[in-house]
């Protein structure tokens, strides 16, 4: 009886920055020699690896044969919880909390600090009133654009 | 024209309406990318309850 293969994740090195054009082309070749490829992943903020499900490695060797941004594949598979955090990501604004102080990164207040008035975790945005500014105008920044310098003191604690 | 995500589902489209759910909610601020080709058979589809093949973001804004 022919034993049926498991579908198995395994990690493509790529050039790094053609992550998509690589996985688009590991697709082509997929729908152009019919492979028996499940899926193909590149996550955000892995640089120079794409994650290939199919049926065996050979499948995997034979979609990525002849593309030029694709190096080789890794050996052994990757487990899927290896790969679970980048399939549900978190939001960035997780963990900040309306009254935190936070440092601005990027943008026109770079480097200036703020404390936080409004959280939007949908549109990962938050919103932030400057210390330095003579008028406290509220402005919306986005959630990876500030690093946390102090935590809202929490009232309870105090009380006991 | 670009590619944009649709904010429902998070399928990747050129046009302007998402050719898995119809919703004309679409985002040009994504990240992540996945083609599904085969959902039945794929972990990675399951686990993010994709059931129709195609592009899909990771994340979308």
């Amino acid at each position: 009886m022919e034993e049926v293969q498991k579908p198995a994740i395994f990690a493509v090195r790529s050039t790094i920055g053609q992550e998509k054009n690589t996985a688009d082309m590991v697709v082509a070749r997929t729908r152009n020699f019919n492979l028996p490829i499940k899926a193909v992943l590149a996550p955000p903020g892995i640089r120079g690896y794409i994650f290939v499900e199919g049926t065996g490695k050979t499948s995997v060797e034979r979609a990525r044969v002849g593309i030029k941004y694709a190096k080789g594949v890794a050996s052994g598979e990757v487990p899927l919880s290896e790969i679970d955090h980048f399939l549900v990501p978190t939001p960035i604004v997780r963990g900040l909390e309306a009254g935190d102080i936070v440092e601005l990164t990027s943008g026109p207040f770079r480097g200036e600090r703020a404390r936080v008035i409004r959280i939007d975790e949908p549109k990962e945005e938050i919103t932030i009133e400057l210390f330095e500014a003579t008028v406290p105008i509220p402005v919306t920044v986005r959630g990876d654009s500030v690093k946390v310098i102090e935590k809202k003191e929490k009232k309870e604690e105090g009380s006991k | 024209m670009t590619e944009r995500a649709c904010r429902k589902c998070n399928c990747i489209t050129k046009g302007s309406v998402c050719p898995v759910c119809g919703g004309a909610s679409l985002s040009d601020d994504w990240s992540g990318y996945l083609v599904v080709l085969d959902p039945e058979n794929s972990e990675i589809a399951k686990r993010l309850k994709i059931t129709k093949p195609g592009k899909y973001a990771l994340k979308v804004r």
